[in-house]
């Protein structure tokens, strides 16, 4: 009977390494879209979640338009922004402009705008912790709660050991009835700006 | 010390403890090979999302580890070298040869791009140049999508189930 025993444990084995060898975690993938949502941006974290407020520059001087119809607007607000430094909870920032971007408004008129860049730095130890983030209370959920999934998306810039936390904030989001966007980050420091560049888009 | 007679048997005392050993050992091993398989040896099988708002198109799986784009196209998996410090220069791979296989990927992908996309596994390793390299695809407007994924977990591309891929409306 011991004999039999083995060779059914045998037969299991074999069953089990040929069934198993070819699992697979099946992941649904959506496609990059283009929409009028405005992005929440987030900073993705081996353990910890750290939202980034955008124009925190500008904000910290009173601006509230960085887009003219005048030339001589756009260069004075360039003057001002170039250089300026502000910071909040989670980041320190620095802002350099780079001249003038032109183009036009959507009636035709001339639009002049400072090539502005924001460098953001991340603060060590700041942020929502991955183990508090399902919390009712969590600061990522009220966050959330009091946005319109119809006007903005989660947008996640993931460091390259924080796979698992942006899939973890990504799930939350899309169960909060959030569409999501992402774009790999290899350091702390991130930019945004006015130039060329990445828009923030959906998946 | 003369054996007695009807004592006389054979012990299977060290038999069934070699099979019990055995046992152990196999079932020890069926346990490891199913946590291996199922946990952090399990390759993850990618299906392309359906959303009633967007068209369905069918994916092309390129995997991107920063120097090697890998691919996946008719059950095949081709590797394409991309050198790094060319994609920051100008866009473009070094060689010749491994630039015609991208220029021919490129290619195929502007034509079909009412019905493909471009569908890139970033790896870790790629998540410095990732940006750079799906600049090519871009400025040909390829759809794209993409999706971090561990270094070495292996990947493969899973039918979707939905029906035959149709063109969108005009």
């Amino acid at each position: 009977m011991l004999t039999n025993t083995v060779g059914i444990t045998l037969f299991i084995l074999a069953f089990t390494v040929l069934v198993t060898g070819g699992a697979v975690v099946v992941r649904r993938l959506p496609i990059e879209t283009q929409n009028d949502a405005v992005p929440l941006y987030f900073l993705c974290l081996s353990d910890r979640v750290a939202p980034v407020t955008p124009n925190i520059v500008e904000s910290s001087l009173g601006i509230t338009n960085i887009v003219f119809s005048s030339e001589t607007d756009a260069e004075d607000c360039s003057r001002r922004l170039d250089g300026a430094m502000a910071e909040d909870n989670y980041f320190k920032c620095k802002a350099t402009t780079d001249g003038i971007l032109r183009g036009h408004f959507s009636d035709g008129r001339s639009a002049y705008e400072p090539d502005l860049t924001t460098t953001y730095t991340y603060k060590p130890g700041t942020g929502y912790s991955t183990n508090w983030l399902t919390d009712p209370h969590s600061p990522f959920l009220l966050t959330l709660a009091t946005n319109w999934p119809k006007e903005k998306f989660t947008y996640f810039y993931v460091q390259t050991n924080a796979l698992h936390t942006f899939w973890l904030v990504r799930d939350i989001s899309g169960k909060h009835g959030f569409r999501s966007g992402w774009i790999p980050l290899a350091s702390t420091k991130f930019m945004t700006g006015t130039g060329d560049g990445v828009r923030a888009t959906s998946q | 010390m003369g054996r007695r007679k009807g004592t006389d048997h054979f012990d299977l005392l060290p038999y069934i403890a070699i099979l019990m050993c055995t046992l152990g050992t196999l079932l020890l091993m069926t346990l490891s090979m199913t946590a291996i398989n199922v946990g952090p040896g399990a390759g993850i099988g990618i299906v392309p999302a359906v959303d009633a708002n967007m068209p369905t198109k069918q994916p092309v799986l390129i995997e991107w580890d920063g120097r090697q784009a890998f691919v996946h196209r008719e059950q095949q998996r081709e590797a394409i070298r991309v050198d790094q410090l060319q994609i920051w220069v100008d866009g473009k791979a070094r060689d010749d040869t491994e630039e015609e296989k991208l220029e021919s990927i490129l290619e195929d992908l502007t034509e079909n791009a009412k019905t493909q996309y471009a569908l890139f596994a970033v790896r870790p390793s790629g998540f410095s140049n990732f940006m750079s390299f799906r600049e090519r695809f871009d400025r040909r407007r390829i759809p794209i999508g993409y999706e971090p994924f561990e270094q070495d977990r292996p990947l493969r591309l899973l039918q979707p189930k939905f029906g035959p891929i149709s063109p969108p409306e005009p």
